[in-house]
């Protein structure tokens, strides 16, 4: 029963993961980048959250949304695209990314303090048979399965979505037909950093809030997408969950503060015999 | 007034020019021929004229528009390129790859799409038919043909094809060139890079030679056929 109930808060976590992940993953297919600013991103989403949340739920959210879309489209503008004009590496790139996530988390601590943040859990926790499932973890489901499935909707129906997936397939030839590249990078960088905010917000009704939650965030949604398969969303969410699962069901056998390194070593383990990942996108150049 | 008229452009990557004051032009309801051995920078000469390039100098007309004003490098409204390699998108299917086509042209209505997809699919049926199947999953002779297609719906009154029969066997070739060949009898103008001399000469009406990133001849196709000397070019 414990191993059941354990599953599920793994799947709620993983679900929150693969929101993470997946935005990884789609700003890596338009840019070429792996955006560990991500974390950056969450943390403004978070603390936004954390800020306004005693004057209105709504507005926390509505202004956590728009801050961290702000901040997709600025690293895009500001950090990528001048960076990828000067024909600059991938190492170029990663280090700005990286050096990104270090200048707001230090911002933060210096505006905010370095100490936790905490917001009151919210709904409680609702019986299922003999399971007892916190309303936040089902919340984190369900989110997550309604926000994969209107991006997997929005790439598969519109004209932006197909273009994005064509960035993914070949940039060189996105340039070549003369279709806008640059608005296309843009949008993945918005999208990404939107499908973050419930990751953020939920995790830090469960497990407060410090400025090196970035650097987490960051470091699981980019292994995560990586395992996943570069590149590929359905790997990214299939890897993001079964490190939430390994992460909590390993509780019954080792210690909970090793549930991280125990999902870790899964992924680096389907790393080194699956090396193209779990999922690879099978076509992408 | 030429459809497309090119004086004076000198282009390159990074600080090297790969061709300098080349001047050429196309012609509605023509096809032009631009020949020439490797690294004579004819691909060179399509990418600065579809605004593919930064550092480009000189003049591009097209429909009567200076394109090149102020430094942009924007891909003229009615100019689509067929780049070189097959160029389909392996995980979009035939419809998708064809639609992105649509959209590089510009903003049209629901209508006006559909009906661009008819035409193309009446000069191409093969896009009807493997509508829905991944572009990597088909040859390379289909893909060529899906290429083509996506240049068709942007609606553009020119097409620049580089080297579109690389890589296809013979009779593929030669179906295709009959594609080029009815295009060019609705109006088009087309543009058509090729090292085979012979095969580009089936369906062209003028022929530009390159060589070393200049323009050494400019002929109609029937003087360059007759002149013994420029064969020895190749």
């Amino acid at each position: 029963m414990l191993a059941l109930q354990l599953l599920v808060n793994g799947i709620a976590v993983g679900a929150l993961y693969a929101l993470a992940a997946v935005g990884v993953a789609l700003i890596f297919w338009t840019t070429r980048v792996f955006h560990i600013a991500h974390g950056a991103t969450y943390l403004i989403a978070a603390y936004t959250f954390v800020s306004l949340h005693g004057n209105s739920v709504l507005l926390a959210l509505v202004g956590s949304t728009l801050a961290a879309a702000v901040f997709g489209w600025g690293m895009n503008k500001f950090v990528y695209r001048p960076i990828q004009r000067s024909r600059e590496s991938f190492f170029t790139l990663f280090v700005a990314s990286f050096g990104t996530l270090i200048i707001v988390a230090n911002v933060i601590s210096l505006w905010a303090g370095s100490g936790p943040k905490a917001l009151p859990p919210p709904f409680g926790r609702v019986q299922i048979g003999f399971l007892q499932v916190t309303w936040v973890a089902i919340i984190a489901i369900v989110v997550a399965v309604v926000f994969l499935l209107g991006l997997q909707f929005f790439l598969e129906k519109t004209e932006t979505g197909v273009g994005l997936r064509a960035m993914a397939d070949d940039v060189e030839l996105v340039d070549l037909l003369g279709l806008n590249r640059r608005r296309y990078a843009t949008v993945a960088l918005i999208l990404g950093s939107v499908l973050v905010v419930p990751a953020a917000i939920l995790t830090t009704y469960v497990q407060g809030l410090t400025p090196q939650a970035g650097l987490r965030i960051a470091t699981i949604a980019l292994i995560v997408s990586i395992a996943g398969g570069v590149g590929s969303l359905a790997g990214a969410v299939v890897s993001a969950i079964l490190l939430g699962v390994v992460e909590n069901v390993s509780t019954l056998y080792v210690n909970a503060s090793w549930g991280t390194a125990v999902g870790f070593s899964v992924l680096l383990a389907i790393l080194v015999f699956r090396p193209s990942g779990v999922i690879p996108r099978p076509s992408a150049t | 007034m030429s459809l497309l008229e090119v004086s004076g452009l000198t282009a390159g990557y990074g600080s090297h020019a790969a061709i300098h004051d080349v001047a050429a032009r196309a012609e509605r309801g023509e096809v032009t021929a631009l020949v020439g051995h490797n690294g004579a920078g004819k691909t060179t000469l399509l990418n600065s004229i579809a605004g593919v390039l930064r550092n480009v100098r000189g003049s591009v007309v097209f429909d009567g528009v200076e394109t090149l004003r102020g430094g942009s490098r924007r891909r003229p409204s009615g100019l689509a390129m067929v780049p070189q390699g097959m160029g389909v998108f392996p995980s979009l299917t035939v419809g998708e790859n064809v639609t992105l086509g649509v959209t590089a042209g510009g903003k049209v209505s629901k209508e006006e799409a559909a009906e661009r997809i008819k035409v193309a699919q009446g000069y191409l049926p093969l896009l009807a038919e493997r509508w829905n199947e991944r572009g990597g999953r088909l040859s390379g002779g289909q893909r060529q043909m899906v290429s083509i297609g996506r240049a068709l719906v942007s609606g553009a009154s020119c097409i620049l094809l580089d080297e579109p029969s690389v890589g296809l066997s013979p009779k593929l070739v030669e179906d295709m060139m009959k594609v080029f060949a009815t295009l060019r009898d609705a109006g088009l103008a087309i543009v058509l890079v090729e090292q085979n001399v012979k095969q580009a000469l089936t369906i062209a009406d003028r022929v530009v030679v390159m060589k070393a990133g200049r323009v050494i001849v400019d002929s109609s196709a029937e003087e360059f056929s007759s002149r013994e000397s420029l064969w020895e070019l190749f």
